[in-house]
């Protein structure tokens, strides 16, 4: 199951969902049309977010083996990526962290397809919920 | 591996209007999973 298909029961364990993206603000359109996703998201084209959380690693790992092989084997078979390379909603990694300021869970994908399930999430919520949860 | 998000609170994302959002808003008021995309566009 992927992830984002998963967000209601993230935001039923009484959490707040934000995906961020690295793109100039134009490119959230882009991304809302292609996914059809109309919760919150933003962007940190700086990508000092990225850094600051320790993601660079997993974001800048785009060229694993295993992905270029696909890129390989897309390209012997005449088709060439557009500008989007893969899944859009392939992670860099998932950040919970609560009122509090601590981090709950620090999830750093190493290669595309390593992403954070809704189940690791959950488990990773403070136990405190709203009310109105 | 991070504990502390206070490094992070300090910083902006820009929503689509391109206005800066204090990240530490985002998990103010209730537990907030970031979730980072590796590719946008």
């Amino acid at each position: 199951m992927q992830l984002h298909r998963e967000i209601d029961t993230i935001r039923a364990a009484g959490a707040a969902l934000y995906v961020i993206g690295n793109g100039t603000p134009s490119f959230i359109v882009g991304f809302r049309e292609q996914t059809g996703y109309a919760g919150s998201i933003y962007t940190d084209p700086s990508l000092a977010v990225y850094k600051a959380a320790e993601l660079k690693r997993g974001v800048l790992n785009t060229f694993d083996p295993r992905a270029l092989g696909k890129t390989i084997s897309a390209l012997s078979r005449g088709r060439r990526q557009g500008r989007t390379q893969g899944d859009p909603w392939q992670q860099g990694g998932v950040l919970v962290i609560a009122p509090t300021g601590e981090i709950r869970w620090h999830h750093v994908s190493d290669r595309p397809g390593d992403n954070a399930t809704a189940d690791d999430i959950v488990a990773a919520l403070p136990d405190a919920r709203p009310i109105s949860a | 591996m991070l504990s502390r998000a206070d490094d992070l609170a300090k910083l902006t994302v820009l929503d689509e209007h391109g206005t800066a959002i204090e990240l530490a808003s985002l998990w103010r008021d209730q537990p907030a999973v970031l979730v980072f995309i590796r590719h946008f566009g």
